[in-house]
């Protein structure tokens, strides 16, 4: 776990005709093929209900394909031991931990036994003041901020987040976008699906849009216009 | 449970084709004795055997001694060895410390007992208060140190009752059931005091037999001058969970009560343990019956028919029309201890009470009419 | 979920961590030196030694095999119950999750009613037998539906309604029986440390030992796991193998300690909650040896109150006791939680 200098070769994320859904639904989505590359923000929208979730859970490894594969780096993510899926990839949920009763900093803890280290993240992130506090006792939004906090320890290339900001304030919302922009800047690549994308409109750290619409996934200009990309979802 | 370090020579599994000769109780089932030859070659009755619940196998024999044990070619069920060593028999009911006392006054062959705030008997408790007999506890939990530390010469349970564990201190404890309460029989009851007569010793066993003939005598007169032409219908019983629950036609209640010269109305219905009649089912038979028998706990004054009769609503709806009802109150008398002992007293109290006022005993009766 | 225990006592008493698993260990110590001093025995301590030897005297009878395996029993029977409790509370979510909430204690009840109430009569030797095919049979029962619900909500319902089948099945039986048998069956009900003997509790022991290992070196898994279900994945917690282990844990600890003690109510339940309020920590490796050692702590203290406090004829069942002890913590906690969740 050194550093950044690991991150900054170009990490693959496919989807080799790729469906995605639950056991006994009908597939989400269906026979998608497409490819995230290099450090950035790779932003994925789409309507409620598009699929956003699974898709993106189903790329972290978290949830079994229906059919096709999701490939790191080319090797089948079924394939690879959970240790280097674990070094590979950290998630943020989009529900905060509300029935966790571990200390801030027992929670970081998992990830960095160095405490200083672990400080100087949380008072970067503002979070300076909490780490004696239990993740059930912080509100929502606070609560989500440790959370990402707890995957930027686990020192991965990949950081993906499914609607981190769903309890945030617009404020919140904003510091996040620039956090999340400070990590691109260190070489890591981020996967988010977001509503909020509106405040990414212009954003140079913004490396790929994806958008899901009626007929599976659609490359949007990373540079263009807000509405362009709303209309076509 | 074996005591001793070496187990007999023989003993194929189940082929044992030899004769024994047997000394069966007078009335009990639940017991005999297996005449086995000591090393002089004399019959001695070194050896008891005792029955399953079902009275239908041998469960349990009971040798007075290692050498009994050895020349028994053809031991059946679980094997008990008694432990000469120690002194004293212990108990866990009520019961059995009035069949020890039935022919030992003083209680010296009692080792002591278990839940000894059920004994009534005042010898008992003199007892225990001198320190001569042991309390064993039983409540919440008994007394194991006690049990270790003053290890009686066998340890009288019922087949459920037994407190013992499996660690090796225990294997030195000689467990006995006694299985008294399944007796058909008022008298077979009474008779297991031989069994605890021969647990002590054949002098004991001997006073037990003078004490038990002695009763079975005077049961026997009484029985005998109680026959009736034409006998009252007499029913027991109480209701539970919306049901009558009585003991049936071959428990021992039923022989008391028919031996008494009464007849019991579920004399047909056979089995010894509890029947089970619809309620409704009882009005009728309870009405038309000539007297009601209870036995129960009530402490405080005298009970009477209206306090019966506040106690459960339904006993209102069973009270015979001659609102005659009889009543154990086991408070007052020690009904299942020397009671039991003494089926003589008990079948004399009954035929006394249907005799009128004429007919009066020596001691306090246990069964009373309830005044209203 | 909620954390408003509000660390009452950690705080007045000023006491790091390490002091309060010190404290404990003296507790213990101190309680269990007690129980093996006072009984209703009056003890020859010269001849303890004698045990060793070919024919033992009665004070070494009593106190090795009757004193002795008591106190470790008890000890185990507290430290086992907790951590099986702590697993329950922290695999379900849930702070009034316990053992039984996976049907051990039912299942063993129900063996056991089946024994002793259809006549079939025992010491505590078939009976302990009994109680243990009873517990895995429900175990085994459980871990098969377990993977096929959706949601740990579903499998602790199914525990509960296992609990209630198994429980009005043992209520028929009672209804049936005789009144020897159903006594004998309320006493088993009741709980107890003193049926131990030096082998059945070496055995606990040991399997209580090898359980707190193991559910300590899943400390890590354990913590991972209260954060959600996919943030635990996300860290490498493989789901299905961590519900096993906490299965068979449960099994070994809940299933051994019933069998040999009878139904042992509370310790499971509010040791964790009791542990939860000595200390701020929440990491499950601070709480699982904290609850080891509050759980016999309590284990030995109850068996005091058995024992009538040494002063009293007659104490209170072990349940009873536990019982009194527990529920007025269950209390405290429930008052809590409605008064600081938000």
């Amino acid at each position: 776990m050194n550093g950044s200098n690991q991150h900054t070769a170009d990490q693959v994320i496919q989807a080799s005709d790729l469906s995605v859904g639950y056991h006994g639904h009908l597939n989400v989505l269906s026979n998608l093929s497409y490819e995230w590359k290099g450090p950035g923000i790779h932003l994925i929208i789409g309507e409620n209900g598009s699929g956003k979730s699974t898709l993106i859970r189903t790329l972290a490894g978290l949830q079994s394909p229906m059919a096709g594969l999701v490939k790191w780096n080319g090797e089948d993510v079924a394939l690879i031991s959970s240790p280097r899926r674990v070094s590979n990839m950290a998630f943020v949920q989009s529900i905060p931990p509300r029935q966790s009763e571990l200390t801030v900093s027992e929670a970081l803890a998992l990830h960095e036994p160095n405490q200083n280290k672990v400080d100087d993240l949380l008072d970067a992130f503002n979070l300076g003041e909490m780490h004696m506090k239990s993740l059930c006792d912080l509100s929502d939004g606070l609560a989500q901020r440790v959370m990402l906090v707890r995957a930027i320890l686990q020192d991965t290339p990949w950081i993906l987040l499914d609607e981190p900001t769903a309890f945030f304030d617009v404020k919140s919302r904003q510091v996040m976008w620039s956090q999340l922009s400070a990590l691109v800047a260190k070489g890591r690549h981020v996967m988010v699906s977001s509503h909020d994308y509106h405040l990414l409109e212009g954003n140079p750290d913004l490396m790929s849009v994806t958008a899901i619409g009626a007929d599976g996934l659609e490359a949007l200009d990373p540079a263009g216009s807000f509405e362009s990309w709303n209309a076509s979802i | 449970m074996v005591v001793g370090c070496q187990v007999p020579a023989e003993n194929p599994n189940g082929s044992c084709d030899l004769a024994f000769k047997y000394l069966s109780p007078e009335v009990a089932q639940g017991f005999r004795w297996k005449k086995l030859s000591d090393p002089e070659g004399r019959e001695v009755l070194s050896c008891l055997e005792v029955f399953n619940v079902a009275f239908e196998e041998v469960a349990t024999t009971i040798y007075r001694d290692s050498v009994a044990f050895h020349s028994d070619p053809c031991p059946k069920g679980e094997r008990v060895v008694l432990n000469a060593a120690s002194r004293g028999i212990a108990t866990l009911s009520t019961t059995h410390v009035a069949l020890l006392e039935a022919w030992d006054d003083s209680l010296d062959h009692w080792a002591g007992g278990a839940f000894v705030d059920y004994i009534q008997s005042g010898q008992a408790k003199v007892c225990l208060m001198k320190g001569e007999a042991v309390d064993y506890r039983g409540t919440p939990e008994w007394d194991l140190e006690m049990l270790v530390s003053h290890p009686p010469s066998a340890l009288c349970i019922y087949p459920f009752g037994n407190p013992i564990n499996d660690a090796t201190w225990s294997a030195t404890i000689p467990i006995v059931p006694i299985l008294e309460y399944l007796e058909p029989h008022p008298l077979g009851r009474a008779e297991w005091m031989k069994v605890f007569g021969w647990l002590v010793d054949d002098v004991s066993l001997l006073q037990a037999n003078l004490a038990f003939d002695e009763v079975a005598r005077r049961y026997e007169s009484i029985r005998l001058a109680a026959k009736r032409q034409e006998p009252l219908q007499v029913f027991t019983g109480s209701v539970e969970q919306g049901e009558w629950h009585a003991p049936g036609g071959e428990s021992f209640i039923a022989s008391l009560l028919e031996d008494a010269g009464l007849s019991y109305v579920f004399q047909d219905r056979l089995g010894r343990e509890n029947v089970r009649i619809p309620l409704e089912e009882m009005i009728e038979i309870g009405r038309k019956a000539d007297a009601w028998g209870l036995v129960l706990h009530h402490s405080g004054s005298e009970l009477t028919i209206s306090e019966l009769l506040q106690k459960d609503d339904r006993n209102r709806l069973v009270l015979p029309d001659s609102r005659r009802v009889f009543v154990a109150n086991t408070s007052q008398c020690d009904y299942f201890g020397w009671w039991v002992a003494r089926p003589d007293v008990m079948l004399e109290n009954l035929t006394c009470l249907f005799e009128g006022s004429s007919c009066s005993m020596d001691m306090e009766p246990c069964f009373k009419w309830l005044a209203e | 979920m909620f954390n408003g225990y509000g660390t009452v006592f950690q705080v007045a008493s000023g006491m790091k961590y390490s002091g309060i698993i010190g404290l404990a260990f003296a507790a213990i110590l101190i309680l269990s030196i007690s129980h093996l001093l006072w009984g209703s025995t009056t003890m020859d301590w010269g001849s303890l030694g004698s045990w060793f030897g070919s024919s033992p005297e009665l004070a070494a009878t009593v106190f090795f095999e009757v004193r002795l395996p008591r106190v470790l029993m008890a000890i185990a029977a507290g430290a086992g119950l907790g951590i099986s409790g702590l697993m329950m509370q922290t695999w379900f979510h849930n702070p009034l999750a316990g053992p039984s909430v996976l049907g051990v204690t039912s299942g063993a009840g129900m063996a056991v009613a089946l024994v002793v109430l259809t006549g079939m009569g025992g010491g505590w030797l078939v009976n302990s037998i009994a109680a243990s095919v009873g517990s895995w049979l429900a175990l085994a029962l459980v871990w098969g539906v377990s993977t096929r619900f959706r949601g740990l909500a579903s499998l602790l319902i199914f525990g509960l309604m296992l609990n209630y089948v198994l429980g009005a099945l043992v209520t028929v039986l009672q209804a049936e029986a005789k009144e020897n048998a159903l006594q004998q069956f309320v006493f088993w009900g009741m709980g107890t440390f003193g049926q131990a003997t030096l082998l059945t509790a070496g055995v606990v022991m040991l399997l209580v030992v090898i359980a707190i290992f193991m559910a300590f070196s899943l400390h890590q898994n354990l913590d991972k796991w209260t954060m959600g279900e996919i943030t635990a994945r996300s860290m490498g917690v493989d789901e299905s193998r961590l519900r096993q282990l906490l299965i068979l844990l449960t099994g070994l600890l809940a299933g051994s300690i019933t069998a040999v003690c009878g139904p042992v109510a509370f310790l499971g339940l509010a040791t964790p909650h009791l542990v939860k309020l000595l200390t701020p920590h929440r990491s499950h490796r601070r709480l699982i040896p904290m609850t080891a050692l509050i759980g016999a702590l309590l284990a030995l203290v109850a068996d005091w109150g058995v024992k009538g406090l040494g002063v009293f004829e007659g104490g209170w069942p072990l349940n009873a006791v536990l019982s009194l002890l527990g529920a007025p913590m269950v209390i405290w906690v429930l008052i809590k939680r409605n008064f600081t969740h938000s």
